[in-house]
């Protein structure tokens, strides 16, 4: 009669004493484990690529430094991949993937066309890679987030300023990029939407240039010889370059107004000698540096959504210098 | 009420049952590992506390340290600069004349000494430019008087002043981040006094790493505000700032001389301010709190590590020292093991810890007892069987039994026919009773049956000297009783009291019940018997083994073999007694319980 029990509780005391020490050894194991997750954590952060935006090294090494002081706050590793004036979309991709190929676990990239853009977002996917562009609204598949700026909005910048540096009347027109760009296109509606509040003001038949300076003066030039004009937007940083040139070669900067985006140091030159009127300026700082935040915040499981679009400023040779603007234009301590 | 006391021994024994689930060796560790838990439990929590705090005023104050340190290199900075544009200042302005080649000569030796002199330059009243170093093309677009530092020479005379930082725009590319010294002076040139500005541009680069290369934490920084307006002068966020992406409060620094907590999208950050006089700006080191909290956190970590390693330590030794503590118990279990299998010949070794030692002997005399109790039970079971042989014995007296054949051949010589077989058939019936079948107990009213055939045979043997009569209460009927036990008390009457008698004797045999016990009485109105005699009746026989003798001496024999057969099947509460009258008569009574229901057999039979 008191055999069974006796046994039942011998095992069941036998049971209590190895689940205990059990017990034991996996708070010992998870001790072990978590110091050891510590010093992972110490050791090796997440490692985030850049990937610059090709031609434009000024706005390249402004971004650079936005996304470093967003690594360092975030404790993260940069890996940085900037180009030479010469280089393009193929470089791009390659440098991109090599990136990824190196343990990258996040990708900021500034596309330097839509192929290329698509095939990184196609890698990023392949291997779970978040993938975020930058100053491109465009996101395919693959690409979790993107920082642009409002490209609409800073459209109607320029082309109010424009109209009020004409007072309202007068001819102009618009040097435009060569390729298919969304952001551009907005642009150019949101200068013809700010344009068409100033009757007085046509807009004639502009003209088209690529990456190149010296095409960009050609297409100037050809506009400038075809329609006697007022002033003129370049869309672009180097369409912007090469119709300075040919403002300044037919010696008309005064009369001339001419309105472009972008903050190259040439361009800032440009503002301060009068050739250029006004510029729109977007923070290259900014974009970097929200770039990281949004691969930090994909890398923790986060959803973007949508572009995130960023202010614009228009900056003229009396406002260039002062405090706001100043860190802007002048990103670099030197 | 009794409901309750069920419960309540209930849960005694459901509680002595849970406490007996364990062993002493369990109770032992687990009381041992329970203890050393709590205790290193309450001093970890302890030294968790001690630590944690000690931690956090270790980085405040180290963060206090470091924002002094920045503060005190930033004002050993401004103060060189400042010796440096007096240096300047003397040079140039001392002799009322600025552009000949002695002063050149100066700044030369000058600039070439510091790095981080972009440019000196002098200016009039009206913002023209008097004389630049180095000689570079002045841009058109300076707009001089616009410019803070040239304000700040002019409201202030002979004060010098540092700017806010700010991108230098007298001479076009480079566009460097300068900060710049100036002051309004009242010179002799040329024997009138004229009032100049002396600017001295000195790159920010030098501020500028200074302040970002300082590190709070991972995620901790400093920056630098103007004490007069709350301006900016260097943040590592400064552009976020002025797009409006990001707010800085510089409110609480600008007020606040020592550290505050301030709380920014959802983390707390401490704030450490230290101000630097010489050039009007203030150090704010900015750290965050939960960083501090991650030192806490791997404190407590470390702290939980430990407790495991003690834990386990404990229960190393703990289980052991609680086996080396129960081994008396353990071998002193297997030793009453052996007593249960029939080993009553072990002895427990009384050494160890007191308690075991008292255990032991107490466990000692336990089994002494247990052996003495076994060997009295033998004894008893002995004399059981030899009483019984003797009360056999004692029916087929051959005494008796010659007697009674001898009237039988009497009355048959006598031609008592009728006589005779009444005497056979009680011989006989007497016979049968006795035999029983082999059982110990019979019915009353069968003992009776068997009295009065005895006392029917002797009656005849004795020439009816005596008369008898038997009495019965109903109930009394159905008892039980040992068998033979009238027949030696009649007898005993017979030859003690009425063989004597001069008159005819009576004898009553009697049974009836008395508050449950069974009161069967032979008494005999014969001569009685003396103190003496009765107590000669009970004395014990010097042998033991004797037989029975023939005869008178029998009787008495029998008589105390009844009484000891009485008190060895009912115990010592019954048995027989004797009340006797000299020439009155004698009582014998026998004291039975009254038991409705045959007993059951003796295993020995």
């Amino acid at each position: 009669m008191n055999r069974l029990p006796t046994t039942a509780l011998l095992v069941l005391r036998s049971l209590f004493v190895l689940c205990t020490a059990a017990l034991l050894a996996a708070v010992l194991l998870s001790c072990g484990s978590s110091s050891a997750t510590i010093a992972n954590n110490q050791i090796a952060s997440h490692r985030i690529a850049l990937v610059a935006p090709v031609h434009s090294a000024e706005q390249a090494e402004a971004m650079r430094i936005g996304a470093e002081a967003a690594a360092r706050q975030f404790g993260l590793e940069l890996n940085y991949a900037p180009f030479e004036s010469n280089e393009d979309a193929a470089e791009q991709l390659a440098a991109a993937i090599a990136l990824l190929e190196q343990g990258a676990e996040a990708l900021l990239i500034a596309p330097a066309d839509e192929e290329t853009l698509r095939a990184v977002g196609q890698y990023g996917t392949d291997r779970g890679i978040p993938v975020i562009a930058l100053n491109d609204e465009r996101m395919p598949r693959g690409v979790g987030g993107a920082i642009a700026i409002d490209n609409e909005e800073a459209g109607r910048q320029a082309g109010k300023a424009l109209a009020e540096l004409l007072d309202g009347k007068g001819n102009v027109a618009l040097l435009k990029p060569d390729r298919n760009d969304p952001g551009l296109v907005l642009r150019e509606q949101g200068i013809l939407e700010a344009l068409s509040k100033y009757p007085s003001i046509q807009v004639k038949e502009g003209s088209v240039c690529g990456n190149l300076r010296d095409a960009c003066w050609v297409a100037a030039k050809s506009m400038l010889d075809n329609e006697r004009l007022d002033g003129a937007i370049a869309l672009q940083s180097v369409a912007s370059l090469g119709l300075a040139d040919e403002v300044r070669r037919r010696s008309e900067a005064e009369q001339f107004k001419l309105v472009a985006f972008g903050s190259e140091r040439e361009q800032l030159e440009l503002l301060q000698e009068g050739v250029i009127h006004q510029l729109v300026v977007q923070s290259d700082f900014s974009t970097g540096y929200i770039g990281v935040e949004q691969a930090v915040s994909l890398l923790a499981g986060g959803v973007i959504g949508k572009p995130t679009l960023l202010e614009t400023r228009v900056v003229d040779a009396d406002n260039m210098f002062w405090m706001n603007n100043q860190k802007l234009l002048f990103p670099f301590v030197h | 009420m009794k409901a309750v006391w069920n419960n309540m021994t209930g849960w005694a024994r459901r509680d002595r049952g849970w406490l007996l689930n364990w062993s002493i060796k369990s109770i032992i560790l687990w009381a041992l590992l329970a203890f050393i838990l709590v205790i290193v439990i309450m001093v970890a929590l302890l030294l968790y506390g001690k630590f944690s705090r000690a931690a956090e005023k270790n980085i405040t104050l180290s963060m206090q340290q470091i924002v002094d340190s920045v503060g005190y290199n930033l004002a050993d900075y401004a103060d060189g600069t400042a010796q440096l544009y007096r240096a300047i200042e003397k040079h140039m302005l001392a002799e009322g004349e600025w552009s000949n080649t002695e002063v050149t000569k100066q700044l030369d030796i000058i600039m070439s000494s510091r790095d981080d002199i972009v440019s000196i330059a002098l200016f009039n009243e009206q913002g023209e430019l008097l004389r630049n170093y180095p000689e570079a093309p002045f841009s058109d677009n300076a707009r001089v008087t616009e410019q803070s530092w040239f304000h700040s020479a002019l409201r202030v005379s002979n004060h010098l002043s540092f700017s806010l930082p700010h991108v230098q725009n007298l001479y076009g590319s480079p566009y460097k981040w300068v900060v710049s010294m100036s002051k309004g002076i009242t010179v002799q040139h040329n024997g009138e006094p004229m009032y100049v500005v002396l600017l001295v541009d000195i790159n920010f680069k030098k501020i500028d790493e200074l302040s970002s290369r300082v590190s709070l934490g991972k995620r901790g920084y400093v920056y630098i505000i103007d004490e007069g307006a709350g301006n900016i002068v260097f943040h590592p966020q400064q552009q976020l700032i002025y797009m409006g992406l990001r707010n800085e409060s510089v409110e609480k620094a600008l007020v606040s001389q020592v550290s505050y907590i301030d709380n920014v999208s959802g983390s707390k950050r401490l704030n450490t301010v230290k101000s630097i006089d010489n050039i009007g700006w203030k150090v704010v080191g900015v750290s965050y709190l939960d960083e501090v909290m991650t030192t806490r956190e791997e404190l407590s970590r470390y702290i939980v590590q430990v407790v495991g390693v003690v834990l386990v330590l404990a229960f190393l030794i703990s289980v052991p020292l609680a086996s080396m503590l129960t081994r008396p118990i353990r071998q002193m279990g297997e030793k009453m093991k052996s007593v249960e299998r029939g080993d009553f010949e072990v002895m427990l070794p009384l050494k160890g810890p007191l308690e075991v030692v008292q255990l032991s002997s107490r466990f000692n005399l336990m089994v002494e007892k247990i052996r003495g109790l076994m060997h009295q039970n033998i004894m008893e079971q002995e004399s059981k069987r030899k009483y019984e042989l003797e009360a056999l014995q004692a029916q087929i007296n051959p005494h008796f039994l010659y007697n009674t054949l001898n009237s039988v051949v009497r009355m048959i010589g006598m031609s008592k026919k009728e006589e005779t077989i009444t005497m056979i058939t009680s011989l006989s019936r007497l016979f049968r009773i006795s035999l029983s079948k082999g059982r110990r107990t019979i019915k009353v009213s069968e003992e009776l049956e068997h009295a009065r055939h005895y006392l029917t045979i002797q009656q005849m043997r004795y020439k009816r000297k005596f008369d008898f009569r038997i009495e019965a209460e109903q109930e009394a009927l159905n008892g039980y009783t040992l068998k033979l036990v009238l027949q030696p008390l009649i007898e005993n009457a017979i030859i003690h009291g009425i063989e004597y008698l001069v008159d005819d004797g009576m004898i009553t045999v009697s049974a009836r019940l008395e508050a449950d016990a069974l009161i069967m009485e032979v008494a005999d109105n014969g001569v009685g018997m003396t103190k003496g005699q009765l107590d000669e009746l009970f004395r014990k026989p010097q042998q033991s083994n004797a037989p029975m003798q023939a005869g008178n001496g029998g009787s008495g024999v029998a008589v105390r073999n009844v009484h000891d057969r009485i008190c060895l099947y009912y115990g010592h509460s019954y048995g027989l007694s004797y009340e006797s009258e000299r020439e009155e008569g004698t009582t014998a009574r026998i004291r039975l319980p009254f038991i409705q229901r045959e007993e059951e057999e003796g295993g020995y039979e």
